[in-house]
């Protein structure tokens, strides 16, 4: 593995190297942005796609790149870094690869082999601004000093295995949900249905941070039928369906109709289903309602019970919020932030903060070199 | 209608058990396909009605469909859902047989639960005579006879006091089942999966060294399930190679079914097409959107099986195949699992997690 330095690394000791190539990283992102998403979507409609890829570069400012560097040691930065990048998300390497640039980097995307368009794109516009990023679908990732993963866990062991001087961190599949109180008044109540309409439309519910299920107090057919309408209402069309999906599809609505209440659209699902069958897979616009009741507990008890049987035995990413301020939203909110290693508000579960922990682990400081005494 | 319907149940008896229960009957029925799909359609749309008022559970899934015009558009079930509902088409508590899923996924395991197995062992049994001819009356098996497995079931209604070499907790008795097999005087009948077939043949040593095993004249190989993929298909053809050059003289029949139907597919020789009774109707359907495929075309193979009384007929399967215009279907294995999305779990995934948190 290669640790030596390259011209330019001293640049990022200097707040001023910092920003420039913070500008130079933000000037590409400009560039992404302007051209035609379609083709680099993985199927996404081109009006969601763009919605999608506007959500992804909003946090992702100057300013805010700057800011994610502040108080690092120069020193500690890799000489290079590589992101294999999963299929899924179309825009979810951006963050990554925009980071490391501006820390002064060399940046090797590893694109899915079957979807490496916008891996190609961003490498493009980012070494167009003389910046050191390239993509490949090759395997190789010789002479990287670090590495991400995104995949399952067998990719994290291959590449450890096959890489072991590397600095590996793997991000393995995990899952996100939302936990709501459903307001009584219809207004607020709408609200909460076009912010979580938002978090299942973008990206057509794909990745860890798709909610799986909405855990719901309340009058939850009433945030149903909301729900349905906001869905109903949505201008892009879904990606056609994944025909090993299908089968998983008809199984939920036919235990909903049988067990709950379904409403269907053309192209999206609002389903009530009892707890017990929650099950952590998001399907493309379908919204799994589970009512938080359980009659032989009292409410507070019934809704941390239904939560920590949900989630028992399941990674988790987020989980959106919507509490009220009272005992039992309080209570479930202090068990939410025990579940999940992320917290946010409804609407934003797909579109986290930028710098973060993402699944718990700081995102630049799982590249950088020991520190002394570590 | 009556919680038992006795002129509905009268004519599926009738119907399934056909004209003196013989092979010539059978056989004709087979060969007639106009004359039986115009009753197998007619039984079927009075099952499906007599069903949603006795299945409340099936009546809530069907709670939006068309009024059908024909047997191919009953609403179906996917098989997975035996797992989580009862299914039943009288009080469950009332159940008096219950067969279960082998539930490697999912955990938990699916349960197909009836009052009786009149009509399962009627239509069992003729079907497999009319595809197979007589059946040998001892038999050597290495298929689970437990009380809560079908194909156990099946078997023993074919051949009384088959003898198993098979345990779910030990697996496959090798040595004791070629022991058997060797010292068998008369036709036997031996019925096993394929992987315990693979098993038994890898335990015979090396086949160039070894005679083969010829079994008295009559004798009949079932090969059951094993369809898992484009890969093992692969080696089931040389499975099939390897079952006749280590049983000349046997035949090598196919067996497809499973827990949710009580009706069986056979392929009279293990490779060619599954051919179904005249009692079960088989479709292909587009996976992402349970659309009825053209014949010829692969898709996810749904059932409508009269024999399926007590639960629902209507069944969609997770087996990917191709229906022709006579309805023989030609297995392509199951369907393939989604792939990763992204970060997220895939189905198996999910249902894994599901599994642990059940256990």
């Amino acid at each position: 593995m290669s640790g030596g330095s390259r011209e330019g690394r001293s640049e990022g000791s200097s707040k001023g190297s910092s920003l420039g190539r913070a500008e130079r990283v933000h000037a590409a992102l400009q560039q992404l942005q302007a051209r035609p998403v379609s083709g680099l979507a993985q199927g996404l409609d081109p009006g969601l796609a763009a919605w999608c890829l506007r959500g992804a570069l909003e946090p992702l400012t100057v300013a805010s790149l700057v800011a994610a560097l502040r108080g690092v040691d120069p020193d500690r930065v890799p000489e290079s870094v590589g992101i294999v990048v999963a299929r899924g998300v179309f825009t979810a390497p951006i963050e990554w690869a925009a980071l490391y640039a501006t820390a002064g980097c060399r940046v090797v995307l590893k694109a899915p082999h079957d979807a490496p368009e916008l891996c190609d794109a961003l490498a493009a516009a980012l070494s167009a601004q003389g910046l050191p990023v390239r993509a490949s679908t090759s395997h190789d990732l010789a002479g990287l000093e670090a590495v991400v993963v995104f995949g399952s866990d067998e990719t994290g062991a291959a590449l450890r295995s096959a890489w072991p001087a590397a600095r590996l961190t793997v991000f393995g599949h995990r899952v996100s949900a939302a936990v709501v109180d459903t307001p009584d008044a219809p207004e607020a109540r709408r609200d909460l249905a076009r912010c979580l309409a938002q978090d299942v439309l973008r990206y057509d519910t794909r990745g860890c941070m798709a909610p799986t299920g909405v855990f719901a107090r309340g009058d939850v057919a009433a945030l149903a039928v909301d729900l349905h309408q906001q869905l109903a209402a949505s201008p892009w069309p879904r990606a056609p369906l994944d025909p090993a999906l299908g089968a998983e599809w008809r199984r939920r609505v036919a235990l909903a109709r049988a067990l709950g209440r379904a409403w269907l659209g053309p192209q999206h699902a609002v389903l009530i289903l009892p707890a017990a069958h929650y099950l952590p897979l998001a399907l493309p616009r379908m919204v799994c309602l589970h009512p938080l009741a359980d009659s032989k507990l009292p409410e507070s008890e019934a809704g941390l019970s239904v939560l920590s049987r949900a989630f028992s035995t399941v990674p988790l990413s987020s989980l959106a919020l919507s509490l009220s301020p009272g005992p039992v939203g309080t209570a479930l909110r202090a068990q939410a932030y025990r579940l999940a290693p992320r917290c946010c508000v409804v609407g934003s579960l797909q579109t986290p903060a930028f710098p973060r922990l993402h699944d718990g682990v700081d995102m630049l400081a799982c590249v950088l070199r020991p520190g002394p005494g570590t | 209608m009556s919680p038992q319907d006795p002129s509905l149940r009268r004519r599926l008896l009738a119907f399934i058990g056909g004209d003196g229960d013989d092979v010539e009957a059978a056989s004709a029925t087979l060969t007639d396909p106009a004359a039986a799909r115009a009753a197998f359609n007619a039984l079927a749309l009075d099952l499906y009605a007599w069903q949603r008022a006795n299945n409340p559970q099936y009546d809530a899934i069907c709670a939006d469909a068309p009024v059908p015009g024909s047997w191919r558009d009953l609403p179906t079930v996917p098989v997975g859902l035996f797992r989580d509902l009862d299914l039943t088409s009288f009080p469950v508590a009332q159940a008096r047989v219950t067969f279960r899923t082998s539930g490697t996924t999912a955990g938990r395991r699916g349960q197909h639960r009836s009052l009786d197995t009149v009509l399962y062992d009627l239509g069992a049994g003729r079907h497999a005579r009319a595809c197979l001819g007589p059946l040998p009356t001892t038999g050597i098996g290495l298929v689970p006879l437990l009380p809560d497995s079908s194909l156990g079931h099946m078997c023993q209604s074919f051949v009384p006091g088959l003898q198993t070499f098979f345990d779910p907790d030990q697996g496959v008795d090798c040595d004791g089942c070629w022991a058997a097999l060797r010292q068998a005087q008369q036709a036997v009948f031996v019925p096993g999966t394929a992987f315990a077939f693979d098993l038994l043949l890898a335990t015979r040593g090396v086949p160039t060294e070894l005679p083969p095993t010829e079994l008295p004249r009559g004798s009949i190989l079932m090969v059951t399930g094993g369809s898992k993929g484009r890969a093992v298909q692969l080696s089931e053809q040389a499975l099939a190679a390897s079952l006749r050059r280590s049983f000349p003289g046997s035949r090598v029949v196919g067996e497809y079914g499973m827990t949710e139907l009580s009706s069986q597919l056979w392929a009279s020789d293990w490779g060619q097409p599954y051919v179904p009774p005249p009692w079960l109707g088989v479709k292909a359907v587009d996976p992402a959107t349970g659309r009825l495929l053209p014949p010829g075309e692969a898709g996810l193979l749904s059932f409508v099986d009269l024999a399926n009384y007590w639960s629902v007929l209507a069944i969609e399967t997770q087996d990917v195949g191709v229906v022709s215009q006579t309805g023989a279907v030609t297995l392509h294995g199951r369907l393939p699992g989604a792939p990763a999305r992204g970060c997220s779990l895939t189905v198996e995934e999910a249902l894994a997690r599901v599994a642990a948190r059940r256990a």
